[in-house]
């Protein structure tokens, strides 16, 4: 009888019922071959594995994170509040202590979501791991957590989230934006001035292969870890790294997918994106559950994998080398970077368009932060939708100090115009939302 | 008339039932010396005066199979395992002598590495060397596809005594499942063809000429000669012939808790609608756990025997078995309790007061009222492990958003109670479960009355590839092509015709309208922006249940 070395919590949710459309990557069919091939392994019955239902995500937990435009209900089904739900029940299962691990194998996914949602973006409506993480800010009542997310695409959705919270730190590897969807995630993107250094890009060459993403992680990840302590590490899983992914360019294969996780030792994994539903997803969600169990995973290799097929050329792994360098010295240099941004300003605006390619809406963004030195500073969402709405959030941090409150609640009762605008007020602290029209 | 026949740990119990219900039962003790003459003794007597010819079957239930196992007396068995990239396998078993063959057939039943024959021929010349006779063939993903292990099964026939085949002992998937059954089915093959021999000669004996049955661990029979094939269906078939029996007279039609309650364990089972739960992946047995279809059910440590402790303030019933003191023994149990209280006649009233007593006495309180917090403890006890078995139940994993928001929750109002103590606990049981609870008349035969009544079940899974033009029934290995229009409809006729085909062969008498469709999905293959075929999964199943025209109470 084979035993698990940690505990692992699964909760496997293939929503075999739902599509965003009838041949869109994200349907019904996409976890099928690897449900087959976790129960023909018998991964379940494992001593020690334990799988859970998904939770159904409330619509409180979605306005803790988001400012849904005009509402929740109105940009989510049932199956984005069960993906999220089912990250819930993961983490819940983990700090609960029934296990020592969770791994949420759910569908749709999450990490483009960001912090206003007119619509889909990278098939995702609302970011199922910060719907999580927010939750057990709030339940249970933790600090410090890290994010690191290995899918192929640039988490820009949970960078923008988390992007002016230093207790969330977020690190992102990913193919380079230049060659990739969304476009972002290089290493000047390094956080708001309440969080300078918080987020740490990693952009990686089109080609990379276990060796080069293993560097990263040796290298740049488990060091800035190990500085920055975190109570929970957070793993978004995408699988679109695999050399078999139909719409990216990398070189990453199952076992060395195992091997990042076992090298990362993640509290919580959370399944991205991945679209090579056969080739790939089934091994490399294999490959996952043993390694966060504990168990051996060398023997997990997709049928047509051969030793040596995908090496790292020496130009390449120089690159690589050089983009850890940059990391590091961003996050070796965060106060002098925080300055510099600062530049005795007391806030700090940036304006950005957003394009949503799954439903096809552009937004333009205004984000005016407060640089604040008792807390990371509140922030103002100032946007406007090709959909016609206008939108002006008011963002307030956990922690929030006295002045950065009252000056975002005396915002929101005073505005009154333009009119039309809805105004949101999310205050994380006092766990709630306000919302008017003009 | 038929007869239900249940050869037990300790008693022989058999039952004769007639189109007017039970005409006469026996119950002997068993004697595995003589086992035959047993066997034979008790069928006479209990068809004393009837001829022979007028008996239209008999069902036997047997622990043959489990004791085999839990009695290690099973046979060493070569398993010939294609096993591919995956999961290492742990084989520990000392009977287990494993030979690895290289090959690779994937999850969607394609050939990703051919079999290797060469290697074949070395794992038997192993086998033939070590004096293997039983051997197990199992790949990964046969059930996709079981050309592979049908190769390996031509390279080795002829030179062992018997062959199991993984894929044609059940559609699911499962891999290590898979091996551990097809070993217990080689294992236990030659015990279970002599127990089935003797059988067939001790009613040639008794002139005896009507088909005999034997009932499997899902509630279900076969007949005996098929079932010399595949003996590992007949494991733990005990448990399934008491739920079958012990229902036998009550209408199941709702969500029910089955509650069997022994000297030792109290065993927990559930139907739902009117059906019998089952073992979610397959039955667990001595460590092994298995594809074999068989009923759920959860043993708990206490039953009418067991000891109760004092521990600080609190009473502890259970798990250690003891001899009534009622009955002899030097400790408390609550079968002296219920003594105590005149629940049961049998027994010695002054033994059962003086066990209790000390009890009594160190709780500050009389000897009746101990009894009856003794009895209300347990009945708690078995209360709250119901409700948990019933949440575990009812949380189990669903996959589609349909199932987890408006799935069936099981929600039983009632329960019955079969074995010793049943009658005794009913009311104070009914009380702390909050269900009506019911004693059905015969559970002394049960088990017996079980086996005479069972159907024959069977079951098939079907697997369509339309993109790869193709289908296959996972158990009887047949892939066949099929053209690219081939529907649901298509395969939902066709996997209930050749269920109906099968169950013929295993002596079903039903028809077409007794087979369900009980599970079935369907998947759009997408490959690039197009929908290139479509990916069926059926499973057929008849549903156990009893031959209604022997049941007129």
């Amino acid at each position: 009888m084979i035993k698990a070395k940690n505990r692992l919590g699964l909760v496997f949710f293939p929503a075999f019922d739902w599509a965003i459309s009838p041949t869109h990557p994200e349907r019904e069919e996409r976890l099928l071959y690897t449900r087959d091939q976790v129960m023909e392994e018998g991964l379940l019955d494992i001593e020690g594995i334990v799988e859970y239902n998904p939770e159904v995500a409330k619509e409180q937990d979605v306005n803790r994170v988001h400012i849904c435009v005009p509402d929740v209900a109105s940009r989510t089904t049932q199956s984005h509040m069960i993906s999220a739900g089912g990250a819930i029940a993961a983490a819940k299962a983990v700090l609960k202590g029934k296990v020592d691990k969770a791994f949420a194998i759910v569908r749709p996914p999450g990490h483009h979501a960001r912090r206003i949602v007119h619509g889909a973006r990278g098939f995702c409506n609302i970011n199922i791991e910060a719907v999580m993480i927010e939750k057990i800010r709030k339940e249970f009542g933790i600090r410090k957590i890290t994010v690191v997310d290995t899918d192929c695409h640039h988490g820009d959705g949970t960078q923008d989230i988390y992007i002016n919270d230093p207790d969330v730190l977020f690190i992102s590897l990913h193919q380079d934006g230049r060659t990739l969807y969304p476009g972002t995630g290089f290493v000047d993107e390094m956080g708001g001035p309440g969080a300078t250094g918080y987020t740490l890009n990693i952009p990686l060459p089109p080609g990379t292969s276990d060796e080069g993403m293993l560097y990263v992680i040796k290298n740049v990840v488990l060091p800035v870890l190990e500085e920055y302590k975190p109570d929970i590490i957070i793993n978004s899983a995408g699988q679109d790294n695999h050399y078999s992914d139909p719409i990216t360019n990398m070189n990453f294969s199952a076992q060395g997918y195992a091997e990042l996780n076992h090298l990362l030792n993640p509290h919580i994994a959370v399944l991205e994106g991945g679209y090579s539903i056969e080739d790939a997803l089934p091994y490399v969600n294999t490959g996952i559950i043993l390694a966060m169990a504990g168990l051996n995973y060398s023997n997990i290799k997709e049928p047509d994998f051969r030793e040596g097929r995908f090496r790292e050329s020496k130009s390449s792994m120089e690159r690589i080398k050089r983009i850890c360098e940059e990391v590091l010295r961003v996050w070796n240099n965060k106060e002098r970077l925080r300055s510099e941004k600062i530049r005795y300003r007391d806030y700090v605006v940036e304006e950005r368009r957003v394009y949503y390619d799954t439903d096809g809406i552009m937004e333009y963004q205004q984000e005016k932060t407060r640089v604040c030195d008792e807390c990371s500073g509140f922030v103002q969402l100032t946007s406007k939708a090709d959909t016609g709405y206008r939108v002006i959030a008011l963002l307030l941090p956990w922690h929030a100090c006295d002045d950065c409150a009252a000056e975002a609640y005396d915002i929101f009762d005073s505005l009154q115009e333009p009119s039309g605008t809805l105004v949101y007020l999310q205050d994380k602290d006092n766990d709630l939302l306000r919302v008017k029209r003009l | 008339m038929i007869i239900g026949l249940d050869v037990g740990g300790t008693n022989i119990d058999v039952v004769l039932i007639g189109k007017k219900g039970i005409m006469h039962t026996v119950k002997k003790p068993v004697d595995y010396d003589c086992f035959l003459q047993c066997v034979i003794s008790s069928i006479e007597e209990v068809s004393r005066d009837i001829n022979p010819r007028q008996i239209k079957k008999i069902d036997l239930s047997t622990t043959v199979s489990t004791n085999t196992i839990v009695e290690n007396r099973n046979s060493r068995v070569g398993l010939m395992i294609e096993h591919g990239p995956g999961l290492k396998l742990e084989l520990p078993d000392p009977k287990m002598l494993a030979f690895f063959v290289p090959g690779y057939i994937d999850h969607r039943g394609r050939e990703a590495h051919p079999l290797n024959l060469k290697e074949v021929d070395k794992g038997k010349a192993l086998f033939l060397k070590e004096n293997i006779k039983y051997v197990g063939i199992v790949g990964k993903f046969s059930v996709r596809n079981p050309q592979h292990e049908m190769a390996m099964s031509k390279a080795l026939t002829d030179s062992f005594e018997h062959i199991s085949l993984g894929y044609t002992l059940s559609g699911e998937l499962n891999f290590p499942r898979r091996i551990n059954t097809a070993f217990l089915n080689s294992s236990i093959y030659r015990e279970y063809r002599n127990f089935a021999e003797s059988v067939e000669k001790a009613l040639q004996h008794l002139d005896f000429k009507c088909p005999v049955f034997v009932l499997k661990a899902d509630g279900g029979s076969v007949n005996l000669n098929r079932s010399v094939d595949v003996p590992v269906e007949t494991i733990l078939s005990g448990p399934a012939a008491s739920i079958m029996g012990g229902t036998a007279f009550i209408d199941t039609q709702e969500d029910i808790v089955v509650l069997d309650i022994g000297g030792t364990t109290t065993d927990i089972s559930f139907f739902a609608d009117g059906i019998p739960l089952y073992e979610p992946r397959g039955v667990e047995i001595n460590g092994f756990k298995t594809l074999v279809k068989g009923l759920y059910t959860r043993s708990i440590g206490i039953g009418g025997d067991s000891h109760i402790k004092l521990e600080g303030n609190s009473l502890k019933i259970g798990p250690v078995r003891r001899k009534p003191a009622a009955f002899g023994g030097q400790h408390p149990t609550p079968t002296d309790a219920m003594k105590v209280l005149g629940l049961i006649e049998e027994g010695s009233h002054q033994k059962a007061v003086k066990a209790l007593k000390p009890l009594a006495q160190s709780m500050n309180t009389g000897v009746k009222d101990m009894a009856e917090l003794v009895i209300r403890q347990m009945c708690k006890k078995i209360s709250e492990k119901v409700n948990s078995y019933l949440d575990q139940v009812n949380s189990r994993p669903v996959y589609t958003i349909h199932e987890l928001l408006h799935g069936k929750k099981l929600r039983p109002q009632k329960a019955v109670l079969m074995g010793g103590p049943a009658g005794a606990l009913k009311d104070v049981l009914s009380r702390e479960l909050g269900m009506e609870c019911i004693l059905p008349k015969l559970y002394r035969v049960a088990n017996s009355l079980g086996a005479a009544l069972s159907r024959t079940t069977a079951e098939l899974t079907m697997v369509v590839d339309t993109a790869q033009g193709y289908m296959l029934i996972g158990e009887e290995g047949r892939r066949k092509r099929i053209p690219s229009n081939f529907t649901l409809e298509d395969a939902r006729k066709l996997i209930l015709h050749k269920l109906l085909h099968k169950a013929k062969k295993y002596g079903f008498k039903g028809s077409l309208e007794d087979l369900h469709i009980v599970e079935q999905e369907i998947f759009n293959i997408v490959r690039g922006f197009y929908t290139t075929g479509t990916l069926i999964k059926l499973k057929a199943r008849i549903k156990p249940g009893l031959e209604e025209e022997y049941i007129n109470d």
